[in-house]
């Protein structure tokens, strides 16, 4: 028998406490690796509509509390377009409605019809809008599919009705989840006349990037410069406070899984005084004592762990075609994800186990011995 | 000549602060090879004194050496039992959820011993106390002699010199007390170098000591004295 054999045999013979443990692990990874998956997605979505269009880089106003908050005035459009270096700069106004209650998060891009091809746009069906167009739309081939739409299709937007008159796509999740149509009209009817939400920018060959953008902040201050995912986090506070309540999550996560995982280990440890003073008197050092009671909780958190991810893919599926996510977010698993669980379990069942197996290391052979 | 395996002078085991003189000036040397038996009412210290050579107590003051090593000074008690001592319980205290053989393994957890060697030793052990076919049950379904005898074997795992044992034969009926006495004997004539001392009530179990020592209050009552088995 190996160590690793006993190990399992323990934890074998306390079957139900050993599975409401693992479970208590897995519920914990459950929770941070979903929320974790959803936050990655809002983030990666949100990012890739930013970097939409071919664009170098994006410009929002700076300090708002979400990106898609921005004002920019129409004018500072012309003036980016001027700054040395710049070779395109197109505004584009971005909207979410209720479009209905399948589809409560549905994203509108008013852009100029000119700006399709520079922002990006292929259109797959039909043709574009017309410039001066008041009831023409482009729909997004995923929002299509969602809403069983196809070119000549009418579409009802915020009480407005509008023909589809192509299907379009931006290569992104989230831009191809959405509706186009042009700028006037989507600042018609969101009463945000002369307002755009970003800029797109696209430089001209050989221009300095970071001279460029230090000039346009330098020109309006109002406004920043967006590039990388970092520089998103620190411009997007709505997608800090969503940072912090996953980091939140995760701490009370293994606060809260680590709690179980102790109560249920503490338990077994005072069923398993005797047991322990059996092992100390034929020998066992404390160390070994510390040592299999950790491992033991290392099993069931890696059982845990695994059951937990195993729980989170299920679930995000679900969340994946829920209606309030339907279209808008799109999973995607990365290495992080997996650490994520890993961590967290590991910090769950080190939290949880190393009180009971100090205990265990503690107990004097004798007097554990005595234990009835 | 003389080979003092355990050497106990003027020992004592006080708890409670001293309200309580379980040993009170013991003094005793065992031989090496000599099986010892220790009788005496309850509470007069013998299971305590047993303690104290495993090193699973320490004495309050007085000197014992064991093999040579001062038990007040052992920086490694749990190296030092699996090493030198085997221990035998009354109640034999096996692991309920482990089968017979991997009850003797756990003793060798720690040692240098492969896991097919500790397995191929758990084996050996068993078959030299008859259970080679019980080898994979649990104790739950052995009777006590058979427990016992496991215990004996785990207690025997990694040879060492001086077996301890607190009341084996206590739990007992007559024939498993007969058979446990044969193990022993058996177990004198392969390996004369090994040290016994048999905590007992048993009057049978005493008789086939070397010597026995009689104790009361803490103490020894006379010197011991050769049994009446031994000196035929």
């Amino acid at each position: 028998m190996s160590f690793l054999g006993l190990v399992v045999r323990n934890l074998r013979v306390r079957k139900v406490r050993s599975v409401l443990t693992a479970l208590a692990v897995a519920v914990g990874v459950l929770a941070v690796v979903t929320l974790s998956l959803i936050n990655d997605s809002v983030r990666s979505s949100a990012l890739a509509l930013l970097q939409t269009g071919r664009a170098d880089f994006t410009v929002a106003q700076s300090g708002v509390s979400d990106v898609l908050n921005s004002n920019i005035q129409q004018v500072d459009v012309a003036k980016v377009g001027a700054v040395p270096g710049v070779s395109t700069a197109i505004g584009a106004l971005v909207a979410t409605v209720r479009l209905n209650s399948t589809y409560p998060l549905f994203l509108e891009i008013g852009v100029d019809a000119k700006d399709l091809h520079p922002f990006g746009i292929r259109i797959l069906q039909g043709r574009a809008y017309s410039p001066d167009s008041t009831d023409e739309v482009l729909l997004g081939y995923q929002a299509a599919d969602n809403l069983h739409k196809a070119v000549g299709d009418e579409i009802t937007v915020d009480g407005n009705r509008f023909t589809i008159v192509g299907i379009y796509s931006v290569g992104q999740a989230l831009g191809d989840s959405a509706a186009m149509m042009p700028l006037a009209t989507l600042q018609t009817y969101q009463r945000q006349g002369g307002l755009v939400t970003l800029m797109f920018v696209q430089l001209a060959p050989g221009a300095d990037m970071a001279a460029v953008r230090q000039e346009i902040t330098d020109q309006m201050p109002s406004l920043t410069t967006i590039r990388t995912a970092a520089e998103f986090g620190r411009a997007d506070r709505s997608l800090q406070l969503i940072n912090a309540a996953d980091e939140g999550s995760r701490v009370l996560a293994i606060v809260v899984g680590g709690l179980i995982v102790m109560s249920m280990m503490t338990m077994a440890f005072i069923e398993r005084i005797r047991e322990f003073g059996v092992l100390r008197a034929v020998g066992w050092p404390r160390r070994r004592v510390l040592g299999m009671v950790l491992s033991e909780a290392g099993v069931l958190g890696g059982v845990g762990a695994a059951a937990g991810v195993g729980m989170s893919l299920c679930a995000v599926q679900l969340l994946q075609h829920s209606s309030a996510l339907s279209g808008f977010v799109h999973l995607q698993y990365t290495a992080g994800t997996f650490w994520r669980a890993i961590y967290t379990a590991a910090g769950m069942t080190v939290l949880g186990a190393i009180y009971p197996a100090l205990r265990a290391a503690a107990l004097a052979p004798l007097e554990a011995l005595r234990h009835e | 000549m003389s080979d003092p395996v355990i050497e106990a002078a003027d020992l004592h085991k006080h708890f409670d602060g001293g309200l309580v003189r379980a040993v009170d000036g013991l003094d005793i040397v065992v031989e090496r090879g000599e099986m010892l038996g220790v009788t005496g009412p309850s509470g007069c210290g013998k299971s305590t004194f047993l303690h104290m050579v495993a090193a699973l107590t320490r004495p309050t003051s007085g000197k014992l050496l064991v093999e040579g090593q001062d038990i007040l000074g052992l920086s490694d008690p749990s190296s030092f039992r699996r090493d030198r001592i085997g221990l035998v319980f009354q109640l034999h205290n096996l692991l309920p959820h482990l089968t017979a053989r991997e009850n003797v393994e756990v003793a060798m957890f720690g040692t240098r011993l492969s896991r097919r060697r500790r397995r191929q030793r758990a084996r050996t052990l068993l078959h030299d106390v008859d259970l080679s076919d019980q080898e994979e049950r649990p104790p739950t379904r052995l009777s006590g002699g058979e427990r016992q005898r496991v215990a004996l074997a785990r207690a025997l795992a990694n040879e060492p010199p001086i077996l301890l044992a607190d009341e084996p034969t206590g739990s007992l009926d007559v024939r498993s007390v007969d058979r446990t006495l044969d193990l022993l004997a058996r177990l004198r004539r392969e390996r004369p170098e090994l040290t016994i001392v048999l905590v007992t009530h048993d009057p049978r179990v005493a008789g086939a000591c070397d010597r026995v020592l009689h104790m009361a209050d803490g103490r020894a009552t006379d010197s011991p004295v050769r049994s009446r088995s031994t000196e035929a």
